[in-house]
């Protein structure tokens, strides 16, 4: 009988979780770039929704990408992925940047590492750029990627922000 | 809804449908490639397409069902059938596929579900614990091996310690190691590793620096270039009180390394899937439920169709009959050589029938009604008067009995031997009579009858009763005596003349001969006086034979058979033509009044000139002793008939001579041989005229020349 409810009120259950409340949020409240050059500094504001918390609890990765676009020079992707270990029961937090991930204890350890990023800028000279991010939801096992394209919940991307701001 | 017959309207479930099974297979082959198509522009395209197809054939399949309910609402031919056979149909196709799709969405539930079981999640648990105690003891053996390295390097100075860590890493025993020491702000200090599988390891992360406490020790398991190694970091403080960071990193067993990957690896593989299961049912009947909605649409649409073929020749065949019970020949079209094929042909064959035989009834009826023109035309143009009575019911009569009962405004036609009308006539006598005798039922009658009016008359009567369809039917011919009378004198009076034309004609013309050959002869040899007497005598004999010709001739004249030579003319003209040669010679003044002068009647020339001439000579005669000579001659058209009048100013006609003035030698001329009328009344009548004779107001005789008009 499950089965056929589902069946015929799939597309509005859909529709009605893409409506659903208590989505997480990300922001990018600052950018700042490095006086040394080379690297922007972002104060990042991550709250997972409990969807996200479940998922990642459960092995599934999460990855944010950061677009760093400066006006001069070419633009980069940057992926920090976030990771579940069940045999450490550790938290992995994964740069693109960097070839060792960190490990953390706990999830809010690893949250609090993401409140501030350094992100390279390739281009030289870059005093002026934008930069974006969001949680790539192609990353997503298959499964998911449909119902995270029209869930709410799933759905993590900051605005464009500008540095110098 | 004409438009909605368009080629693009027709096909277009067959082109939904094929979309959507399109679709559903593209979702499908996405499904076992990872569902690499879902997350692109191609993916949207294609639920867009999905939408459209799924619109349009909801569209198509709603329309043809609304246009079927309004014809199953107007109750026109079929629409009951086809509604029936569709929701048959659809009975039969629907039912099936919705247990199907429930038998299915059932089993893709429990399939889901079953990949989850207690005892493999237990048993998973059980794995990780092992693995979480040789990640343990793999590290207790490190610290083990590792807790006395720092009270020997705090002795010595950083050459002292790459010396040390050489010495460690080098020895025999050494397993593979990686071993470092820093300054608190992360420099190196000494390095000594036996083995390249780590590759280039950094120092501790500046948080780890930061976090680190004196003296403290922390232990984990990690991975380095994908190989899990046991990590120690340590913070001590050597002998001139400097602290330093000790980082030793030992490679795990690569079989137990091995093993605890693939544990891991499973059991995320395993999590992620129990994580995906709402996902992965929700996925799943989408697929079910738009194929499901396929199949739905395409039973729904292939019912409404295969219906409405089954019901089509059915209801050709409705309308066809209807058209027969119209009385208009229908065929319908035969297809293929099923039942309804022979049906349509069969019916086909009986409407042909039909029509053939309405067309016999058809010309049977234009011949009796020809033949009843025919014989209404004779009884209109009979002299006799013709009435049928039918259960006491004039139904048939004729105009020459209208005449001859004149008196009565009303048509006998229709009326009842006792209707009121008919009782107080003048001829209520007749009808009294007939009706007696009709009571009577007497088969067969002869009688003569008085009737009254302004002009008595004797009728003869013929009457016989006929069997007819609704009972018997009394035939009655009745003439005016008189007429008949009259015509029987006119018969006895041609042959009189044709007689005497022929008994006289041929003694004149010696007789007028030898008279003039008398006088030839004697008056040279006769003296005065006997020479005058002779000559006179001789004269008025020729003159005598002369009038005895002319007398002979117009006998002959009259009694001539009537040989009419048609041609087609206008008898206004010929008079005005022949008044014209009066005027000349005659010196007399002829008034016209000519309306309708250019109609034309088929007659005989001649002989209707010869009227003319009758008339106006009459007319002279008549006037002659007046000065000046006044005639006045005028037409004009009524109904179906031309008029035409002489009229003179003369003394008029006698009393009562008007009835009489058309009989032979009747003349109120002292020479007239008193045939003109006559011969003028027979031309007439030759024509299907007449004419009657009468005074004008005014003083003055007048004749008034009817002729009838035809078609030709």
């Amino acid at each position: 009988m499950n089965a056929a409810i589902r069946m015929l009120w799939a597309p509005l259950l859909l529709a009605l979780v893409a409506c659903s409340d208590a989505p997480g949020s990300l922001e990018i409240s600052r950018v700042q770039l490095d006086p040394g050059g080379g690297r922007v500094l972002l104060d990042v504001d991550l709250r997972l929704s409990p969807t996200h918390l479940d998922a990642l609890d459960h092995g599934v990765p999460l990855r944010l990408d950061f677009i760093v676009a400066p006006l001069a020079g070419p633009g980069t992707v940057e992926s920090i992925v976030l990771r579940f270990s069940p045999l450490t029961h550790q938290y992995e937090l994964a740069s693109s940047q960097e070839t060792t991930p960190r490990l953390f204890d706990s999830r809010a350890q690893m949250l609090a590492a993401l409140d501030r990023i350094s992100l390279p800028v390739r281009a030289v000279g870059a005093e002026h750029g934008f930069v974006r991010a969001r949680l790539n939801l192609d990353a997503l096992p298959p499964a998911l990627r449909m119902t995270a394209r029209f869930d709410r919940r799933w759905q993590l991307e900051t605005r464009t922000s500008a540095w110098p701001p | 809804m004409a438009t909605l017959n368009t080629r693009w309207w027709r096909w277009l479930p067959v082109g939904a449908l094929v979309a959507l099974l399109l679709a559903a297979f593209l979702i499908t082959i996405d499904a076992e490639r990872e569902n690499r198509l879902i997350n692109t522009r191609g993916f949207q395209m294609l639920l867009i397409l999905i939408g459209l197809a799924l619109l349009g054939l909801f569209v198509r399949v709603g329309a043809q069902l609304w246009l079927l309910l309004q014809r199953y609402r107007r109750g026109e031919a079929g629409a009951r059938l086809e509604t029936r056979l569709s929701l048959l149909f659809a009975a039969l196709a629907l039912p099936p596929a919705f247990l199907v799709a429930a038998f299915a969405l059932r089993f893709i539930d429990t399939s889901i579900d079953s990949w989850f079981r207690a005892d493999v999640e237990a048993a998973q648990v059980a794995a990780l614990t092992l693995g979480q105690l040789s990640l343990e003891r793999e590290a207790d053996a490190l610290d083990r091996e590792t807790r006395a390295l720092t009270g020997e390097l705090a002795l010595l100075d950083p050459d002292g310690m790459q010396d040390y860590l050489d010495v460690l890493v080098d020895a025999e025993e050494a397993r593979p190691m990686h071993a470092s020491v820093y300054d608190l702000d992360g420099n190196l200090e000494a390095l000594s590793f036996n083995t390249s599988a780590l590759g280039t390891v950094n120092g501790p992360a500046p948080h780890e620096l930061v976090e680190l406490d004196a003296a403290e020790r922390r232990m984990e398991t990690t991975r380095r270039e994908d190989v899990r190694v046991a990590r120690l970091i340590e913070r001590f403080t050597d002998d001139i009180g400097n602290e330093h960071v000790m980082q030793v990193l030992l490679p795990l067993d690569s079989e137990l390394a091995e093993a605890l990957a693939t544990l891991e690896r499973n059991v995320v593989d395993y999590r992620q899937l129990r994580f995906q299961r709402d996902a992965l049912k929700t996925g799943f009947s989408l697929i079910l439920g738009l194929i499901t909605l396929i199949a739905t649409f395409a039973a729904l649409w292939f019912a409404l169709v295969s219906a409405g073929r089954v019901v089509a020749p059915i209801v050709r065949l409705t309308a066809a009959t209807r058209e027969i019970a119209a009385g208009r020949q229908s065929l319908v079209p035969v297809t293929g050589r099923d039942e309804i094929a022979f049906l349509s042909s069969s019916f086909n064959r009986m409407s042909g029938d039909l029509a053939d035989a309405k067309a016999r009834q058809e010309q049977g009826r234009q011949q009796i009604e020809r033949e009843r023109q025919l014989l209404e035309a004779v009884l209109e143009r009979l002299s006799a008067g013709v009435m049928a009575i039918e259960q006491g019911q004039i139904i048939i009569a004729n105009q020459a009995a209208q005449s001859l009962l004149a008196g009565h405004a009303q048509e006998f036609r229709g009326l009842t031997l006792s209707d009121a009308s008919l009782q107080e006539s003048p001829a209520a006598r007749f009808f009294a009579r007939v009706s007696a005798r009709d009571r009577d039922r007497t088969f067969e009658w002869r009688e003569e009858i008085e009737i009254g009016g302004e002009a008595p008359r004797t009728l003869l009567i013929r009457a016989l009763r006929l069997a007819a369809e609704s009972g018997e039917r009394l035939v009655l011919v009745f003439d005016d005596a008189n007429v008949l009378a009259q015509a029987s004198r006119e018969a006895a009076w041609a042959e009189v003349a044709r007689r005497l034309a022929h008994e006289i004609k041929n003694p004149l013309t010696p007789i007028q001969l030898a008279a003039e050959r008398v006088k030839h002869r004697l008056s040279g040899k006769l003296a005065e006086p006997d020479r005058e007497v002779v000559d006179r005598a001789t004269q008025t004999i020729v003159q005598q034979v002369e009038a005895l010709k002319r007398m002979v001739n117009d006998f002959g004249q009259y009694a001539r058979p009537s040989r009419v030579s048609r041609e087609r003319f206008a008898p206004v003209d010929l008079l005005d033509q022949v008044a014209r040669l009066y005027e000349a010679s005659a010196q007399c003044r002829i008034e016209r009044d000519f309306k309708a002068q250019d109609v034309q009647i088929d007659g005989d020339r001649d002989r209707l000139r010869q009227v003319f001439v009758n008339l106006l000579t009459n007319a002279i005669e008549a006037g002659a002793e007046l000065a000046p000579l006044r005639i006045a001659l005028s037409s004009r058209r009524e109904g179906d008939s031309l008029l035409v009048e002489v009229r003179d100013f003369g003394p008029g006609l006698p009393a009562d001579f008007a009835q009489y003035a058309f009989e032979p030698y009747r003349s109120t001329k002292p020479k007239g041989s008193g045939l003109g009328l006559s011969l003028v009344k027979k031309v007439l009548e030759e024509h299907g005229g007449s004419v009657q004779a009468g005074n004008a107001e005014g003083g003055g005789a007048r004749f008034l020349l009817r002729f009838v008009l035809t078609a030709s």
